[in-house]
């Protein structure tokens, strides 16, 4: 036992993931898709990116990052253009509790967008500094699930983004694109949602995964056949299906494991000593 | 993959069909094991300059069975823990268990190699509070998670084990998602293992 609780000791202590709201908000469908506002284009002098050059930095920001993790069922994937919210690229982004934003005028701010949005902004107040290279804020919920997202690009001229590697820009989209699922920052320098850029980001960190994993948990996935289910809560209200099949029969498995154990045991027990 | 399929087909098929009697030299007992997991090989970034993790000292115990099947197979089922991993200041803590079995075959007295399955659940403890942290030019709150929850694979094994009866040093290695190339990972784990012969 002594040996055990030393262990224990012994275990890694890790940073800890956050999340950007109050009860961990997650999309309520896995199948999550990341889409850019056409009407919102980026000045060529400020951001400097075409719409592909854009959907060049959301492709790996998703397939090298988020959806590299097995323990998470979360599948984001480019979903084109959208040209549904007017000015997108000039107005002014606010969660959906700021007051500030409730008392301003109609039209003024955005209004709350499904999925995830990327667009490039030039308001300055939505960023507070030209260092600042993008925002986002889940700006629609339904209980405790995020229906859409909003990510602006600083667009304003003199904008830290132009400058960065092309490295650097798809690791500034897989961050937001973290905030947009639901994940808030950690002190964590190599993981993916530490708060400033890091000199090479190949990967995510431990503690990227773990948050992913715990929004968007794996419910068996079959040796990735099967995919994933939602949430746990979500789970029940499905129909059984293949998971949960193999539950069953790892259950089934188990329940021989240890009568075998017991069995053994118990022949050991019972056998006269020499 | 396919050469991955291929060859666990193969094994399975070799053990259906294996002739002979009892592996003589195996006895039916209990193996207690000790180790240390390294989840996600090569694709965790562990500083801030691109490092990849390959080791994590994760301490793992685990108890099992040896059953002696035809000729030089085994079947071999087992339970490991890896110990809790608490995230900063007990925010967060994390077990993960694994329920596993392996087909095992002697190919030398001293060496085994297995094949099996495992079920991996992941369960993450949340005790929430907040936490100030930098955002832009300014801090703002941070939330931790305040619920448990957890995650449940199925994963592809392969192990290679060295038998000096009645220790064995065995490293396993697990496929996450096999048949999903783009989200494929492996973790592994180095064991100690002791073979409690009993003459069972």
């Amino acid at each position: 036992m002594k040996f055990i609780l030393l262990l224990i000791l012994f275990s890694s202590q890790l940073m800890a993931y956050t999340f950007n709201n109050n009860f961990g908000a997650s999309f309520k469908d896995n199948d999550v898709k990341v889409m850019i506002a056409g009407n919102s284009a980026c000045d060529p002098d400020n951001v400097g990116l075409t719409f592909g050059e854009l959907q060049d930095l959301i492709d790996p920001a998703i397939d090298k990052f988020w959806n590299r993790v097995p323990t998470s069922a979360l599948r984001l994937s480019f979903g084109g253009f959208t040209n549904d919210i007017t000015g997108i690229g000039s107005r002014r982004l606010c969660a959906p509790t700021d007051e500030a934003c409730i008392s301003s005028a109609p039209g003024a701010t955005i209004e709350p967008v499904r999925e995830i949005v990327i667009a490039c902004n030039d308001l300055p107040i939505n960023f507070g500094s030209l260092n600042v290279l993008a925002v986002t804020i889940p700006n629609q919920f339904s209980g405790k699930d995020i229906v859409g997202s909003v990510i602006l690009i600083n667009n304003q001229a003199g904008s830290a983004f132009k400058n960065l590697s092309k490295t650097d820009q798809i690791g500034v989209i897989a961050h937001e694109i973290g905030h947009a699922i639901g994940l808030g920052h950690t002190d964590d320098k190599a993981a993916m949602m530490y708060y400033r850029t890091v000199d090479l980001r190949r990967a995510l960190g431990e503690d990227d995964m773990r948050g992913v994993s715990y929004l968007y948990p794996m419910k068996l996935d079959g040796f990735g056949l099967l995919g994933g289910c939602a949430t746990i809560e979500e789970n029940k209200k499905q129909p059984p299906s293949g998971g949960s099949f193999l539950t069953m029969l790892a259950g089934l498995f188990l329940m021989v494991f240890v009568w075998e154990l017991k069995r053994l045991l118990k022949r050991s027990q019972a056998r006269p000593t020499l | 993959m396919k050469v991955i399929l291929i060859l666990t087909m193969g094994f399975l098929f070799l053990l259906a069909t294996a002739q002979g009697d009892t592996n003589p030299s195996a006895n039916k007992n209990i193996s207690f094991n000790l180790g240390s997991h390294t989840e996600f090989y090569d694709a965790v970034q562990n500083d801030d300059s691109g490092g990849l993790r390959k080791f994590d000292l994760a301490p793992t115990i685990g108890i099992g069975l040896k059953w002696p099947l035809k000729s030089q197979f085994l079947f071999l089922p087992e339970f490991n823990w890896v110990l809790p991993q608490t995230m900063e200041k007990s925010h967060i803590m994390i077990n993960t268990f694994m329920l596993r079995a392996d087909a095992g075959y002697d190919l030398l007295s001293w060496l085994r190699l297995r094949l099996g399955t495992s079920l991996m659940w992941q369960n993450q403890q949340g005790k929430g509070g907040t936490a100030q942290m930098n955002n832009g030019n300014t801090t703002s709150n941070f939330y931790y998670p305040d619920e448990n929850r957890s995650s449940l694979n199925n994963t592809l094994d392969f192990g290679l084990e060295s038998v000096f009866d009645p220790l064995a040093v065995r490293l396993q290695v697990y496929t996450y998602s096999v048949f999903k190339k783009e989200q494929r990972q492996f973790s592994y784990t180095v064991f100690l293992t002791y073979y409690w012969d009993k003459s069972l």
